[in-house]
């Protein structure tokens, strides 16, 4: 990769890198050191890296530091959080709050891989190179995912 | 195929946009045999998240890189220090080649200042308060017969360290005094005395040796009388003796550092490489 292939990664995939590290992360502040950081570290790697392969890489070191960020914060704050939001109902809840709700219960590997999948629509194929998982994996804990969300729904539209 | 048991994987992986054609179709069929099951698959596309299109990343021109020919700054850094060092060397040894005495008396003078409290001190103390012995030489320049104001004068401005020009006749009369004793008419031109003095003892005494010798006598004589007059201690000859000694120690040095070097080179490798060298 070359600098025009690089500075080309930048204004076609910075945006859904930092969607993406905004969702992992929950914090704008973190999403955005880690999109630089992705960047640089696309940066020094560039001659190893093939121009094709430039998302792939930038979303796997974003899911790598998202996952090492998200485990360094207190998982007790955020769970404590999300059980002061849920006693709290909406007045006017909408399933974009919903999802995001039931995106947080989802530990930050199962998030990292429904991200991946909606977001950036990879195949399974491609977030197992991302995450470092095989495939079966993938489609095992994103099924796991998909499930837990659902009954996420559920609950709320019964208590709506 | 698809059974009660496994539809919600067929489920879930139609929401993951996995399954080709074949198996959709499929899964079309079995969901219209089962319609209690499309419920089901209503809440599993309403997991599905949506991309936030206002969503972005603000500062994208920080992360752009410039497009050209990245150098390996650190090397030249490297070839860059060791190219200055070289030519530092080597502009100190062209301007020591070319005068010597620039680093041959840097040494010296530093002694000589270490040491300048007990001699030089002296010596300008004694200028000041000698001054007018160092009129010996006045009788070289003027002629015999000029008037006494015009010597006084030509006194003057060669000796101008001494500020009054009257202690000149009583020490000029001093030193003549052995030879050319004070008659009346002496006292009245007693300047003109001090640049007449060869004529006048060997007109009035044949007996007396001749010129030369009588010159060489009054040179050392005077020279004699100056030190005497002087009044050198033995510390300050020491140090006199001690300064010349260490001004020829380091001049003899310098001369052998020059031959020396007249056979020396230098060079400058980084790694194997050899960069420079300079043959002297």
């Amino acid at each position: 990769m070359d600098a025009k292939s690089y500075n080309v990664c930048v204004q076609d995939w910075a945006d859904a890198l930092f969607r993406f590290a905004c969702k992992c992360t929950g914090n704008e502040e973190d999403a955005r050191d880690i999109v630089q950081s992705s960047f640089e570290t696309l940066w020094q790697k560039k001659e190893n890296v093939p121009s094709e392969k430039g998302k792939a890489f930038l979303f796997q070191v974003a899911y790598n530091q998202s996952v090492d960020m998200y485990r360094k914060k207190s998982r007790v704050q955020l769970t404590d959080t999300l059980k002061s939001n849920e006693n709290v109902k909406p007045s006017h809840p909408d399933l974009k709050r919903i999802l995001e709700r039931a995106l947080a219960k989802l530990d930050e590997q199962a998030r990292a891989l429904i991200l991946l999948k909606d977001y950036e629509g990879y195949k399974y194929e491609e977030i197992a190179q991302i995450t470092g998982l095989n495939d079966t994996q993938v489609k095992v804990y994103l099924h796991r995912a998909r499930k837990t969300m659902k009954d996420y729904l559920i609950s709320v539209e019964k208590i709506i | 195929m698809i059974t009660i048991q496994n539809y919600e994987e067929y489920l879930m992986l139609f929401i993951d946009d996995e399954l080709d054609a074949v198996a959709v179709a499929e899964l079309m069929d079995f969901l219209a045999d089962h319609p209690e099951l499309k419920k089901e698959l209503e809440i599993y596309q309403k997991t599905k998240l949506h991309v936030e299109e206002a969503a972005g990343f603000v500062n994208k021109e920080q992360l752009l890189k410039k497009q050209g020919i990245v150098l390996d700054f650190r090397r030249w850094l490297l070839y860059g220090a060791a190219a200055g060092i070289a030519l530092l060397i080597g502009f100190n040894v062209l301007r020591w080649r070319n005068n010597p005495t620039v680093t041959s008396t840097t040494e010296p003078s530093s002694v000589a200042q270490k040491k300048a409290p007990a001699v030089i001190p002296s010596i300008s103390e004694i200028q000041q308060k000698k001054a007018p012995v160092f009129p010996a030489p006045a009788p070289t320049s003027p002629p015999a017969s000029t008037p006494s104001t015009l010597s006084l004068a030509k006194n003057k401005s060669l000796h101008p360290v001494s500020s009054k020009p009257t202690p000149v006749n009583p020490l000029s009369q001093s030193t003549q005094a052995p030879q050319n004793p004070v008659t009346p008419e002496n006292k009245e031109l007693p300047i003109a005395q001090t640049a007449e003095p060869p004529v006048t003892p060997v007109t009035q005494d044949p007996p007396v040796q001749p010129e030369h010798p009588v010159t060489t006598e009054k040179q050392t004589s005077k020279k004699k009388g100056l030190f005497a007059k002087l009044h050198f201690s033995s510390e300050k000859k020491d140090g006199f003796n001690h300064l010349k000694n260490t001004v020829e120690e380091k001049v003899e040095t310098v001369k052998n550092i020059n031959e020396s070097l007249k056979n020396t080179s230098f060079g400058f490798k980084i790694g194997d490489k050899e960069l420079l060298v300079i043959n002297l």
